[in-house]
Order: C-alpha cells, then sequence, then structure tokens
C-alpha cells in the first residue's frame, strides 16, 4: 500500500495514521494523533537518530491547509521536515538553518497535510508544530 | 391610440438612420484605411448620421421627439460597437496551481541577476541529476538569485513522482524549501529557495487557526 490510511475513531479525533510505502518503507509508522481542543497541547521531540515523526494536519471545515511548520532550536539540533499529502505524493520540504521549518501549501487546496518531521545526520531536539488553515 | 401618421414618420426615419448608418460604415472603412482609429471612424460615420438626418434650411422640419428617438437609437448603436470592440472583462480562470507557478516563475525571472549565486546553485541541482538518481526522467533547469526551478517529464506519472521525491531530498541543506507542482500527467515543476520566503505565496494569518499534535503510540 502506498500512503495514509486514516482511521478516525468515532469520527473524532484522536486519529489513527497508518502507512506504509512498498518501496521505500516511508510510511511504516503507526501513530496517533489528535487535535488540539481535544486533547491538549503537547511538545513533540525527536528523541533518538533513528526517530520519525508523522504528523496529521487537518483543517476544520472547509478551510485548507495553507502551510504546516514546526519551531525548534536549531542550536540543540537540526530538525527538517517534509510535506505530503494523505496519498503519500511529496509536496515540499523545508530543510533550513534556522528555528523554524515551514512548507507552503495553499495552493494545493487541500483539507488535511502529513508532516514528517526527523533530525537531520541524526540530530535530536523537542519542537513544537504548527498548522494554518484558511 | 399612437398617431399613426407619426409611426409611419418614425420608420420612415429608422429606415434612414439604417442606410446612412451602412454609408456611414462604408465611409468610416474607406477613413480606417486612410489611417484613423476604426472606433473614432465609426464615431464619425455616426455623426454624420445625425447630421443627415438633422433638420436643414430646405429639409422640412421634424419634430423634436423624431430627433430624440433617432439620437437614442444613434447611442445604443454607439453603446454596442463600444462594447464589440472591448476586451472581455473576465479573464480566464487559472488553477491554484497554475497560479503559483506564474507567480514563482515571475519571482525567478524578476529577481535581480546575481550570476554567481546562479551558478552555484544550479550546479548543486546538476550535480544530482547527472547522478542518475533520476532513473531516466528528463530536468530542465532554470535558476535566478533565489529560485531555481526543475521542469521534469517522464512518461511514467509514479516514476516521476519518486524523481521529484530523489531530487528533492538530494539537494537538502544547499536549498532551505522545495515545493513540487504537478504539471499534469508526467510533468512536474520544483521550486527549490535559498529561503522559504522565496517560496510562500501568501501571508498568514495573525493565528493559525488550529493546531495539531501528534501522541505516539508510546504515549498512549
Amino acid at each position: 500500500m502506498s500512503g495514509f490510511a486514516l482511521e478516525p475513531a468515532n469520527n473524532q479525533a484522536p486519529w489513527r495514521i497508518t502507512g506504509n510505502d512498498a518501496n521505500s518503507g516511508r510510511f511504516d509508522t503507526t501513530v496517533y494523533y489528535s487535535q488540539i481542543g481535544g486533547a491538549g497541547w503537547q511538545s513533540e521531540n525527536i528523541a533518538s537518530s533513528s526517530d520519525v515523526d508523522y504528523l496529521f494536519f487537518v483543517c476544520p471545515g472547509n478551510l485548507k491547509v495553507r502551510e504546516v511548520a514546526i519551531s525548534f532550536t536549531h542550536a540543540k539540533g537540526d530538525l527538517d521536515v517534509e510535506a505530503y499529502d494523505v496519498a503519500g505524493r511529496l509536496l515540499g520540504t523545508s530543510t533550513g538553518t534556522t528555528n523554524s521549518e515551514s512548507v507552503g501549501v495553499s495552493a494545493f487546496g487541500l483539507n488535511a497535510v502529513v508532516l514528517k518531521v526527523y533530525g537531520y545526520n541524526g540530530a535530536t531536539g523537542a519542537y513544537a508544530p504548527s498548522l494554518g488553515c484558511g | 391610440m399612437p398617431n399613426l401618421r407619426f409611426v409611419k414618420s418614425a420608420v420612415a426615419v429608422a429606415l434612414c438612420a439604417t442606410a446612412a448608418y451602412v454609408a456611414g460604415l462604408r465611409h468610416a472603412a474607406s477613413i480606417e484605411t486612410k489611417g484613423s482609429h476604426p472606433t473614432e471612424a465609426v464615431t464619425q460615420s455616426e455623426d454624420a448620421t445625425l447630421a443627415v438626418n438633422r433638420p436643414t434650411e430646405s429639409a422640412p422640419t421634424r419634430t423634436e421627439a423624431e430627433h430624440e428617438a433617432l439620437a437614442q437609437v444613434v447611442a445604443l448603436r454607439r453603446a454596442l460597437l463600444a462594447q464589440a470592440m472591448r476586451p472581455p472583462l473576465v479573464a480566464p480562470v487559472q488553477s491554484p496551481v497554475a497560479l503559483a507557478c506564474q507567480k514563482l516563475d515571475e519571482r525567478l525571472s524578476n529577481s535581480p541577476p546575481n550570476a554567481a549565486e546562479s551558478a552555484r546553485m544550479e550546479q548543486a541541482i546538476r550535480s544530482v541529476t547527472n547522478s542518475g538518481i533520476l532513473a531516466g526522467a528528463d530536468a530542465t533547469i532554470s535558476c535566478g538569485a533565489t529560485i531555481c526551478k526543475v521542469d521534469l517529464i517522464d512518461s511514467d506519472n509514479a516514476r516521476v513522482d519518486t524523481a521529484a521525491d530523489a531530487l528533492s531530498r538530494g539537494v537538502s541543506k544547499t536549498f532551505a524549501s522545495t515545493v513540487i507542482y504537478p504539471q499534469g500527467e508526467g510533468v512536474r515543476a520544483i521550486y527549490f529557495a535559498s529561503n522559504s520566503e522565496s517560496l510562500r505565496l501568501s501571508p498568514l494569518p495573525e493565528e493559525p487557526v488550529v493546531i495539531a499534535k501528534r501522541t505516539t503510540e508510546a504515549n498512549e
């Protein structure tokens, strides 16, 4: 299977994301996500050199995702991101050297976007994700 | 009960005006060949039409109502002609992706020239495209001072996505930001920028509407 399978529990957050790419194993992580307001805010963390987080962002109602981003302390660890649609197609990447990474996706007109967060060259560190809808 | 005589007179005036109008158009065509603007030429012919139908000292006088009716006919024709000659007000609708590409293309071509930086960025991309990582996809590279664009074409739609992924990852850290826009079956436009601002298309709201978070299975 390629891409993400989204399994909302009772049509409410948290959402379960399972994915697997037969060629690259890119989406072989199974994680749970929730929207803020349902489960509250927690900082995220890339805990080890092999840790990869996949975040599922969804905008409410008919709003579309404009930008997905993370902020972190670059001096503690250089984190990078890749944004995908729910079919697993890469939309864009952000691999800068500042305290934030962001990918603008407004032109795609998507209601949901998956963000992959990982450490550059095995870097680790906490980050705070954010989502802009419009 | 309408005055029959006046109605007959109005019809006659309208026919006369039409004949004069056609004659005027012919006259306008002859003016146009002499270099006048077509609109001006037609306007001149309309003025001529009015003049032809105005009372003269030798012709029998017409009523004010007849003149008014004729003036209205001419005014309507003028308006219709002007409307016909105007370009359409509604521009063709473009998709958001097409608009985004157009905007980024403009940024790419309008950026102040920086030959050294353009060459550096192009070389970074070329080193990846020449490595065989694109698996046969055809890449066309163009670079400005802060943005590069790669047009990727492959006969296989899935393969062009794989090539786009590989290229985006291959230039990681040389560029701060990339975005991949589908251009149709087997065609992708990838934009690379040395800073994420260069690829931003619209300002964000002051505060994000929604903030999402994730909890891992281990945290459950």
